[in-house]
């Protein structure tokens, strides 16, 4: 394996490919920090680029753009609470509270530590037991899939203690918006009213836009004295501070938690770094040191989410790299490359040139070392914009969310969804219901049906043999335990009152 | 009699003034700046992969750069709606297969597909064929049907649509002793047969040709007419040989909305021709098993395979 990281390393320290990365960085993290432009889609405006290139210089330079994109997207989630990828809306919840009380360039430190230290661990994993991982990965079929995502949702009880009730009912909105669409099993329209644009069921990019951006903007536009005291905090020279090494100690467990997570779940075929980064915001949440205090605006939370779906990234190229077999979007487009190219990847490859996997992992390796200067230069100017007094920056904002939800697909049909949606989540707020738990459901939603259903009907109906699947029924026996704590303590509270 | 003489003379020349006209505008198209080919479906797939390796022939004979806008959803279908409203100047294109197609046949959507878009270049006729674990304990189309006759209901194969073209590989393939399952992505569909969470699996030999190759995965049965000549892939029985009437397998071409000048269509039918004939595409098709069945169709005959997989697909599906 020494031989592997030593290949790596030398293809991608070659000047021109170090330049490659280099620029593929810088790009990334520009994309990524643009709202709407998701990491698979920042990957797929430079294939261009990589068609030119030689196939092993082409996989560095394309894992460089999707890793720096990844990590880009932190910035507008902390600074705007726009989540630039769908990967980084968790890391709003404390982000955006942290720029609020004027932490902002703190904030921004943690999620790019987190996101190096998530990347790097992640792709050493991948150097060291690639094939093991491929092979976890092919443990986990419908059944365990399905409890994945379970235990992601089964988070709605702890998101607003005090609020149980109206929390549930909108994470229950969150699924139903995710039953919009075709039906993944069936193949008929669901909740589509006979218009073919619901066909393809709801954009979560847009809702989440809305949700968050669109929001906030109507809130804070309302809340006169909060409005003037982002104005005097920011003075437009905001800049990224770097956290200490022993700040960065005491979020140890966390950072390894959602490095594994992470990386295991962006093995997955089905899942990717969106679910990757929910699911570790929603473990924190519940074996966290902090779990009380998350979202109210601290650290842990924001490396919870950019740890994890850094980790994703590198995860996603382990079945890609081993089995032809990409965990991703964005992975999928590079293999697409590839394969225009005439490489054949899969299990020979690795084998016969394992030089494609070395510079995978030379090229991550790098990316997370250049990434954090490449951001906080990028952070540093788009911060400049926190400086302007709120009465111009709220449209600032709402402008940067009406382009990010256009330029998702040219349609002006996301806009409305996104306008939608921010009203909704108005609303939400003001009634006390919760709009992060309706994007959880919205995000897990289908991932938990489709498998819950291909499970069942592959076990020909047989409930009993759907749980029990060793990993299914740890995972659910974890979930039932989670889900019944709140209720214990409550019990155990009342006995001794 | 002289007069109408005269008259139909003059007629004639009126009309062969105009014939010569409009055929000199067709062969005078001249490209002028980027064309946009729209593709229904995702980065990474068959047909995403399809159209990318023939931008990249078909730039270098038209001139000008060629980009391909993924519009994926609703199993084509907003892709295609999205082309249809992009204008009708020449420059914009979209990739279709009969699945979009079957859609409206199925009753899936109210979108007229059939009626908006139409033929101008078939590319490539892609073929299914069926894959299981390297653990399995069959291994041949008779194994299987044996080891069905024994287990029954226990074998289910993993399609990507339910009412798609590989779903109807499987109904007329193992008539009723096997079930499909519908994955959404091919990804998990793969990784779920060598994981051996789904026994058997519908897919197109370039998706899994490395994994045959490596011995990770056993072909079963080719949904052809004859043997394939792919490697690792020549031994496998096909459904002729067997007596089954599964031949279906995605046809991809490009094809325009009405309204696009004629003489672009005449253009670019010649252009794309050429593209698909230059040796860097035959060698791609080649290398992903895409030169098993006649790829290349003009403009007349598509539309005549097009609109026999119109009738053929509604007796075969019904329109509901």
């Amino acid at each position: 394996m020494f031989k592997l990281l030593v290949m790596g390393l030398k293809i991608v320290l070659t000047p021109s490919t170090f330049l490659l990365i280099a620029a593929g960085t810088i790009l990334g993290t520009v994309f990524g920090a643009m709202p709407g432009v998701s990491a698979a889609m920042a990957v797929a405006l430079c294939l261009p680029f990589a068609y030119a290139m030689n196939p092993v210089v082409a996989i560095a330079f394309m894992s460089s753009v999707y890793c720096a994109a990844i990590t880009g997207g932190g910035i507008t989630a902390i600074l705007f609470k726009i989540p630039g990828t769908p990967s980084n809306a968790p890391t709003t919840f404390d982000g955006y509270p942290m720029a609020q009380r004027g932490e902002a360039g703190k904030a921004l430190g943690y999620s790019l530590i987190a996101s190096a230290v998530g990347g790097q661990l992640a792709a050493l994993a991948m150097a060291l037991v690639t094939p093991q991982l491929a092979n976890i990965g092919l443990k986990f079929g419908p059944s365990e899939l399905f409890a994945v995502a379970f235990l992601g949702l089964s988070v709605l009880s702890y998101l607003d203690s005090d609020k149980m009730v109206k929390t549930l009912i909108s994470g229950l909105l969150g699924l139903f918006l995710a039953c919009v669409g075709m039906d993944p099993m069936l193949g008929v329209p669901r909740f589509t009213w006979g218009n073919s644009t619901l066909l393809s069921g709801i954009e979560m990019i847009p809702i989440m836009i809305g949700l968050f951006a669109v929001t906030e903007v109507l809130k804070e536009t309302q809340d006169r004295s909060k409005l003037e005291a982002l104005d005097t905090k920011s003075d437009g020279k905001m800049a990224t501070v770097l956290p200490s090494f022993l700040e960065l100690w005491k979020t140890k467990w966390t950072m390894l938690r959602s490095s594994t997570l992470g990386t295991i779940v962006g093995i997955l075929p089905g899942a990717g770094a969106t679910i990757a980064s929910f699911l570790s915001y929603a473990i924190e949440k519940k074996v966290g040191k902090n779990a009380k205090d998350l979202g109210t605006g601290i650290p842990d939370g924001i490396v919870a989410s950019e740890c994890a779906n850094n980790a994703a990234t590198a995860g996603s190229m382990v079945p890609l790299l081993s089995l032809g077999i990409p965990g991703g979007n964005a992975a999928a487009i590079m293999l697409t490359a590839l394969v225009v190219k005439g490489v054949q990847l899969g299990p020979i490859l690795m084998k016969t040139q394992p030089r494609y996997m070395a510079a995978v992992f030379g090229s991550m390796f790098l990316t997370n070392i250049i990434m954090v200067i490449v951001s906080m230069l990028i952070a540093k100017i788009f911060a400049k914009i926190l400086g302007v007094p709120y009465y111009i920056l709220g449209p600032v904002i709402i402008m940067l969310a009406t382009i990010g939800s256009y330029a998702l697909a040219n349609n002006t049909g996301d806009v409305v969804l996104m306008a939608t949606a921010g009203i909704i989540g108005y609303a939400f707020v003001k009634l006390g219901y919760n709009p992060a738990a309706l994007v959880l459901g919205l995000v897990l939603g289908q991932m938990c049906e489709s498998n819950f259903r291909r499970a069942y009907t592959l076990t020909n109906g047989n409930m009993k043999a759907v749980f029990a699947r060793p990993i299914t029924a740890v995972i659910v026996l974890i979930c039932v335990a989670m889900l019944l704590t709140p209720l214990f303590k409550s019990l155990v509270g009342k006995k001794k009152a | 009699m002289k007069r109408r003489n005269v008259i139909l003379m003059l007629l004639a020349l009126i009309f062969g003034v105009c014939a010569t006209a409009s055929g000199k505008a067709a062969g005078d198209w001249k490209w002028e700046r980027k064309i946009e080919i729209i593709c229904p479906w995702g980065a990474g797939g068959g047909a995403d992969t399809t159209l990318r390796a023939f931008t990249s022939a078909l730039e270098k004979v038209i001139g000008v750069p060629v980009v391909v806008n993924n519009k994926a959803g609703a199993g084509g279908v907003t892709g295609v709606e999205f082309a249809s409203k992009q204008p009708t100047d020449g420059y914009t294109y979209v990739l279709c297969t009969p699945s979009p197609l079957l859609a409206q046949i199925t009753g899936q959507t109210d979108y007229d597909v059939y009626g908006t878009i139409h033929p101008l270049t078939q590319l490539v006729h892609d073929v299914n064929i069926f894959v299981t674990s390297k653990d399995s304990p069959y291994s041949t189309y008779e194994e299987l049907k044996e080891y069905c006759k024994k287990n029954p209901g226990k074998v289910k194969c993993g399609v990507m649509t339910i009412t798609g073209l590989d779903a109807a590989c499987v109904a007329a393939a193992w008539q009723g002793d096997v079930e499909a399952v519908a994955y959404t992505e091919g990804a998990q569909l793969n990784a779920d047969i060598l994981g051996g969470h789904v026994a058997l699996g519908c897919v197109g030999p370039a998706e899994v040709s490395a994994l045959i190759e490596s011995g990770d995965m056993k072909a079963i049965l080719s949904c052809t007419e004859q043997r394939l000549t792919l490697p690792k892939l020549d031994k496998v029985q096909c459904a002729g040989e067997v007596g089954l009437n599964a031949f279906f397998g995605p046809a991809r071409g490009i094809f325009y909305i009405k309204g696009t000048p004629e003489a672009a269509l005449k253009a670019f039918e010649a252009a794309a021709e050429k593209a698909v004939a230059s040796k860097e595409f035959q060698n791609w098709a080649k290398e992903q098993g895409l030169d098993q069945r006649p790829g290349w169709k003009n403009t007349a005959d598509y539309q005549a395979a097009w609109d026999k997989d119109y009738k053929d697909l509604s007796a075969l599906f019904g329109k509901k």
